[in-house]
């Protein structure tokens, strides 16, 4: 237990408690606008200017009120759903400062598992069979192989085109 | 030889075949009667086509990013070749408020410097238009060229861009912090040492491996006989022992719940080589290990053992989903520390039930509580 703390104790943690104040979790039992502000005053001075901070402040004012009643905001169990919600109640318009700063909080990361996923995925395209392989080659595989979503959106008229537009081509598809 | 009069010409022409054969108008030009003999199925021709597609994806990961903040994950690697490879995940919040971590770039890296590292980081950062002043995070593994505190590559990175928060990887923080705190107790360290060498007694070659299979098929199958157990399908499979490597992630925890489960098995293939094993070393080992198996202390610490990292695993196996946030993560931890805390005050007793039925299930001599209290207490301070 002692050595959980240990480790645990960083330099990050403290960005993390005062993060916890835009929790939305037990109806907003945790929100806190000095912890938010103090929050952007410490880690993110550049991504708001004086002029915004005064106007954050006054959002979070309104928020406190409006989004804890909302009913469908109301039961959100996470940040990352209510940044969702925030998005699809159009919220996010009328706060948008919160809207950046709940973004900011969410790009910080957990943990470097999607990394770890690539190289599981490098180890199925690189066997034994295929260890010569080039780098270029190598790294447009994994590409479209990990990212398989974005592939499946493509059509096959755009990858013609791109193909016909790398070099002259002898015989015309079009 | 003349690749048309082969009967097998390889998948990948006669995959193309069969495609063309379902369209006659198709599989009257493909392969040959293509305008100008254009049969586009060279290697290069190949790889020029994926290249298309990678860069496609790659753009469209770009325009999904737009100008938000983004949080750099970077991790190295060997591959088949055994070169090294650094793979390069960007997590960002899309325009709908989803978190996603998009795949970007692997490269391929001389040596593992942090200035070798951030060069080619930057390299890639620039070639794909994204600012280092818009990095609001950086994730590594505890690898010191990663996280030194002066030269680290996120020390360098916090030069350029001082908001590029560092986070270490918490999967990889839970299971190092977990294992020095278990190694901290010289009896859980005796134990795990003890483990795996008998892990590897047991498996170290393929007859003993498949003596360990024949052995758990016939108690299961008793056991169904008798109907102890339910069967159902893959409930009852018959699995190997595991080792448990300090590094991966939760492989305790396998490795320990496969030995309980296959501990009948794992006693009776090590009676059979300590009797008739062919040399002495090996009578010698085995017989240790199988009177390490047998003891009293060594079954209780596997109990005690289990029950701590089953808690913990629970955080381990929420902290690998995909964009896992961390405030969640947070608030796993919060509740992983209650159940350990909850444990170590009233989890005494069923504990030591179960121990004790375990024990007289496998025929292990159970030793008086009141007699050793001393050293069974210590064990339990954890």
């Amino acid at each position: 237990m002692q050595e959980l703390n240990n480790r645990f104790n960083e330099q990050a943690i403290e960005l993390l408690k005062l993060s916890t104040a835009l929790d939305p979790r037990n109806s907003y039992k945790l929100f806190n606008v000095e912890d938010i502000c103090l929050l952007v005053d410490k880690f993110y001075p550049q991504d708001f200017s004086d002029q915004e901070k005064i106007h954050l402040r006054l959002q979070l004012q309104h928020y406190e009120l409006d989004v804890p009643n909302h009913p469908k905001l109301k039961s959100m169990s996470s940040i990352a759903d209510l940044c969702q919600g925030l998005v699809e109640t159009e919220k996010s318009t009328i706060y948008p400062l919160v809207d950046r700063l709940i973004r900011l909080i969410l790009t910080l990361l957990v943990s470097t598992t999607t990394t770890e996923q690539a190289f599981s995925a490098m180890k199925i395209v690189k066997t034994r069979l295929r260890n010569r392989m080039e780098d270029d080659f190598l790294v447009n595989y994994l590409i479209v192989y990990i990212e398989k979503e974005i592939v499946e959106r493509f059509t096959i008229d755009m990858i013609i085109d791109d193909f016909y537009s790398m070099k002259e081509r002898r015989a015309q598809l079009k | 030889m003349n690749v048309q009069n082969q009967k097998n010409r390889g998948n990948f022409l006669e995959m193309m075949e069969l495609l063309a054969s379902y369209n006659e108008q198709v599989g009257a030009l493909v392969l040959g009667n293509a305008p100008q003999n254009a049969k586009y199925t060279s290697h290069q021709i190949q790889k020029e086509i994926l290249h298309v597609f990678a860069r496609n994806v790659q753009s469209s990961i770009r325009h999904e990013i737009g100008d938000a903040r983004f949080c750099l994950i970077v991790d190295e690697a060997r591959d088949e070749s055994r070169r090294e490879q650094m793979a390069l995940v960007i997590r960002f919040v899309d325009r709908s408020g989803f978190i996603r971590e998009r795949f970007l770039d692997i490269v391929h890296v001389k040596d593992t410097t942090a200035a070798t590292l951030k060069e080619e980081i930057s390299f890639v950062l620039s070639h794909h238009n994204l600012d280092v002043q818009n990095i609001r995070g950086q994730g590594y593994d505890g690898a010191s060229n990663m996280r030194g505190e002066w030269n680290g590559l996120q020390a360098l990175f916090i030069n350029d861009c001082p908001y590029a928060y560092y986070v270490h990887c918490l999967a990889h923080q839970l299971q190092l912090a977990l294992i020095a705190a278990a190694r901290e107790i010289s009896d859980v360290h005796t134990f795990f040492q003890n483990l795996i060498f008998i892990i590897n007694i047991v498996s170290a070659s393929c007859k003993r491996n498949d003596e360990l299979r024949a052995f758990q098929a016939a108690t299961i199958e008793h056991l169904v006989d008798i109907g102890e157990i339910e069967t159902g399908k893959g409930v009852n499979q018959v699995g190997g022992l595991q080792r448990p490597g300090d590094s991966r992630w939760s492989s305790h925890f396998k490795s320990i719940c496969s030995l309980i489960k296959m501990y009948g098995a794992t006693c009776l293939v090590l009676e059979n080589i300590a009797l008739d094993g062919s040399t002495y070393s090996q009578r010698g080992d085995t017989a240790f290990s199988f009177k390490l198996l047998m003891s009293f202390n060594f079954a209780f610490i596997l109990h005690i053992i289990k029950d701590v990292i089953g808690i913990t695993n629970m955080l381990c196996q929420a902290l690998q989903q995909k964009s896992q946030h961390i405030l969640n993560a947070i608030h796993l931890m919060t509740t992983t520390k209650t159940l350990i805390q909850k444990l170590r005050n009233d989890g005494w007793k069923t504990l030591l039930e179960e121990v004790t039925s375990f024990c007289k299930h496998q025929d292990i001599e159970v030793a008086d509580m009141d007699d050793c209290f001393s050293s069974v207490g210590r064990s339990r301070r954890k």
